[in-house]
């Protein structure tokens, strides 16, 4: 019985803590997501997967780096998974009307859809390694933080930020 | 906060869209519940396949018999399937993106080979089975049972080995067009190392004769003086009387 009581509290911290910290960066998480898929139904299904991805790597976390850290890479390690299981028929990109149509609002805000989803294309459009960098950058992370969620040291992570601004810069002016 | 404002604006950019995104109830609870629902479905397969095939079992003795012979076989393309993690992807054995490409792709070879290795097993069991019916059947009948009742199991374990075929084949076209994108990822990383060591080769190249260059021109210009001024230097280098 106490092994039952002691199982159920661990599993009630364990939610506590899951959603705590869905709360704090899932919205980051969907960004996350949505910069490794081109459609709004794959970009929700990767969410769950990393929800899942990180209920199930949760009582393995003995605090060695933060939990937003622990979160990040669980959700970059997913989307790597994702990508490479993800079948070789080619998903075209959601045009933006799609987005755009589901919730009218007023010009400027549609404006500002229009811009983010300039920007989301350009930044799926980057190689993995630089697609990693910048939407931790993105994110408001800072190098040290970038650094350990990615493994990388702080210089490369500068190396690859500043080339990842660069082919953002390009791809950006093209498209308009 | 950076002070960067092309990357601020392309946070605030970023972070626009926000709310247009579906809100999803994601609780602790609810990925119980998908967790669990997961995990059954996984081997739940396996299990149902079974269910059926021992219930098919105990209809005919003849298929136990089957199924015997293929059992070794099944057995490991079984322990395939329920032995399959979840990629862990939150392991040591993995600290960046890079070794865990390459541990994903090691794992998806060594599964492609034991998914393979189990069908082998199938077809040289059920084949050995043959054999040796085929035998009893050319020279002197030892077998207590009569041919029809050796010849329908050995049907029934072909079959199964046929099913098995049937799903390493869809397996390893999964596998390996997984393993194809897992590589081509890799070579993204590989590239970017290759396009990252050049420029610190470049940069060595360039600031390197610069450096030597600086640093001999300071110690002409710094330490010689100085050495020349200390007592030591006067000393050690002081001429010698010449002998007359």
């Amino acid at each position: 019985l106490q092994t039952s009581i002691a199982k159920d509290v661990k599993r009630s911290l364990l939610e506590q803590q899951f959603e705590r910290l869905f709360t704090v960066d899932g919205a980051a998480l969907k960004r996350l997501a949505a910069s490794y898929t081109n459609t709004a139904s794959d970009r929700d299904d990767l969410f769950q997967e990393i929800a899942l991805a990180v209920w199930r790597a949760l009582p393995d976390f003995r605090g060695d780096c933060s939990e937003r850290t622990f979160l990040f890479r669980v959700a970059h390690n997913r989307g790597i998974s994702y990508l490479s299981k993800r079948r070789a028929t080619a998903v075209r990109p959601e045009t933006e009307n799609q987005v755009f149509d589901s919730r009218p609002g007023p010009e400027e805000e549609l404006a500002q859809l229009q811009k983010r989803e300039r920007l989301l294309g350009a930044v799926r459009s980057l190689p993995i390694p630089y697609r990693q960098v910048i939407t931790l950058a993105l994110e408001d992370l800072e190098y040290p933080e970038i650094a350990e969620i990615l493994g990388i040291t702080e210089t490369n992570v500068g190396a690859r930020l500043s080339r990842a601004r660069q082919m953002l810069r390009t791809l950006l002016e093209k498209k308009i | 906060m950076s002070t960067d404002p092309e990357l601020d604006l392309w946070r605030s950019q970023w972070r626009a869209g926000e709310h247009a995104m579906p809100d999803f109830a994601v609780t602790g609870k609810s990925v119980t519940a998908r967790v669990r629902i997961k995990a059954f479905l996984e081997p739940g397969v396996v299990l149902i396949a079974s269910t059926i095939l021992a219930t098919w079992s105990i209809v005919s003795q003849q298929t136990a018999r089957a199924i015997q012979s293929t059992l070794t076989g099944l057995l490991l393309l079984q322990l395939l399937i329920l032995t399959r993690k979840d990629d862990s992807n939150w392991s040591g054995k993995a600290p960046n993106t890079y070794k865990f490409l390459v541990l994903l792709r090691r794992r998806g070879r060594t599964r492609l080979l034991m998914a393979k290795a189990g069908l082998v097993l199938c077809m040289v069991q059920s084949l050995s089975w043959s054999v040796w019916i085929y035998q009893q059947l050319t020279g002197h009948w030892t077998a207590p049972l009569g041919p029809l009742a050796l010849l329908v199991p050995n049907l029934a374990a072909w079959i199964v080995t046929a099913a098995c075929m049937a799903w390493v084949v869809r397996y390893s076209r999964a596998k390996k067009a997984e393993l194809a994108q897992i590589s081509s990822i890799l070579r993204d990383f590989e590239s970017f190392s290759d396009e990252y060591a050049e420029a610190v080769r470049h940069s060595k190249e360039n600031h390197e004769p610069r450096l030597a260059e600086a640093m001999r021109k300071l110690r002409t210009m710094v330490l010689v003086p100085v050495q020349r001024d200390s007592l030591d230097w006067r000393l050690r280098n002081k001429r010698k009387p010449r002998k007359v």
